[in-house]
Order: structure tokens, then sequence, then C-alpha cells
């Protein structure tokens, strides 16, 4: 992603430049892992080379946790719907809000997770269960919202130097 | 989902030709493992060295391998890239797997 050509012949924007306005990406995709996977293809496109490696990595895994949580528990195997995202790229830190109108959260709480247990026999170990932990030791501020039909998740990547 | 399957020494050594272990995937692997895996020896290493990312669905697809090749065969995993090593780390699954920094023995299962 770092070396595609068309990001080649724009000035490059840098990170910490006070007086560059904010770097934004928002998109709208069916969700489906498919989709996912072609939005974070495009967002890493887009902001991959302004993150450097790390950063990079961190934000993939993040987005990716958040966006299959929606595919698997908001819409569900029975539900279509849409995923809208909106990131914002400041000089140290990468703010995301993520959006669908499938199922609340139950309660309409966002509950902290804590890791599986792995102290287990092997044919008990979790085949799952670790997406809300990867999202939480990777991105801090995380907020849900339910508005009115929608889901709204907000959250933000702390940037490393790259 | 491209999976190459070659012996090296008495281990069967499986490299996923693939750039993601994810959601869009995660299903499709587990198939191609389980047939893979009806005649492989007890040692089966997975090599993960052209992975360049995995999520939590990936990741329980891999544990789901390694539970229905127990207890006859034994799953152990080689050449976790950066972002690959830090998902296993992340969750403590590198606690639970036999994770190898290349191929054991130096194994050239694959003609490149």
């Amino acid at each position: 992603m770092a070396t595609d050509a068309r990001l080649e012949p724009r000035q490059r924007p840098r990170r910490g430049d006070p007086v560059a306005p904010p770097e934004r990406f928002e998109a709208r995709v069916a969700a489906d892992p498919l989709s996912v996977r072609i939005l974070l293809y495009a967002l890493l496109n887009r902001f991959g080379r302004l993150l450097g490696p790390a950063n990079a990595s961190a934000v993939e895994l993040v987005l990716a946790e958040v966006l299959n949580n929606v595919v698997e528990h908001a819409y569900g195997p029975d539900q279509a719907g849409d995923i809208e995202i909106a990131v914002v790229l400041h000089p140290v830190s990468l703010e995301c809000r993520i959006a669908d109108w499938g199922r609340p959260f139950p309660d309409h709480t966002m509950r902290y997770r804590h890791l599986p247990d792995l102290e287990v026999a092997l044919d008990r170990l979790p085949e799952g269960g670790w997406g809300w932990t990867l999202i939480q030791r990777c991105a801090r501020d995380l907020v849900y919202r339910r508005l009115g039909d929608r889901n709204e998740l907000s959250l933000v990547v702390p940037l490393a130097s790259p | 989902m491209h999976l190459e399957a070659a012996m090296a020494g008495e281990a069967l050594v499986v490299r996923v030709e693939e750039a993601r272990l994810d959601a869009a995937c995660a299903i499709q692997f587990k198939d191609r493992m389980r047939e893979i895996a009806g005649a492989a020896p007890p040692r089966v290493i997975l090599d993960l060295a052209r992975v360049g990312f995995v999520d939590s669905s990936g990741l329980g697809a891999i544990v789901a391998v390694m539970k229905f090749l127990a207890p006859a065969r034994r799953l152990e995993l080689a050449g976790l890239t950066p972002n690959v090593a830090k998902v296993f780390h992340l969750t403590r699954m590198d606690t639970v797997f036999t994770i190898h920094a290349a191929l054991p023995g130096g194994a050239m299962a694959h003609g490149d």
C-alpha cells in the first residue's frame, strides 16, 4: 500500500503539520466480510503511508474487529444492511466513527470484556471472544450510542511516531 | 483459499498462500484444513510466513484446526509476521501454541 503509485505525485502531507487540514476518509459499504476487507484495503491504501506500518496494523486490526462485530452481531446472518465509516487522521491519533442500522448492543450498553480463559483443556479452548480485547488494547475513548435505529461507535487509535 | 501442503521430514507443513486470514476466509480455511488433515502425520506445522493479517475470526479458525487435529495430531505454527505475532501476543494465544520463528530444522518443504 505504501508503494501505491497513485499517491506519489501528490504533495505529500505530513502528520503533525499544524497548517495542513486533517485527512479524512468516509465510506458506506454493505455489511459483509468481503466488503469489510475491501473497505480496509481502501482505507489503508489512503492512509497507510502516512501512518507507517506499526500504526497501520493497529488501525487495521481495530477496525476489522469493530466491522466484523457489526456484520456478525448487529446484523447477523438474518439481516442485511450497511456500515458507514468516517475517519479523520490527526497528528497523533486516528479518530473513527462507525455506524450501522442493525440490532443495538444488549441493554444499549457496551461492556468491557476480558480475555477468554485459556487455562482449560484443549478441546475447551475458545474459538473467538478476542475481538473486544483487541479493540480495547489498541484504541481508546470508546463511546457507543444508540441513536434511533442507528448504532454509532466512536473510538480513537493513538498513533506512535512512524 | 490457497494452501500448499508438503512433507518436511516427519511433519506435514501447510503453507497458507494468502495475505489474510480473516472473517472473509476463516470458514474456507477450516474446510481446506479438514481435507488436508485427513491423511496428516502426528505433527502438522502451519506456515504463516505469507500471512500479513489475522483477525479474531482467523485466530479462532486456527484454534478450531488445532482442536480437530487433536488428539492424534499436534498443530504447531511457524513464520509469524510481526502483525500476526502481535495478535497472538495480545490475546495470549502465544501461550497456547508452539510457535517457531522459522520452519524447524531449516525445513524447506517448498521449492522456493
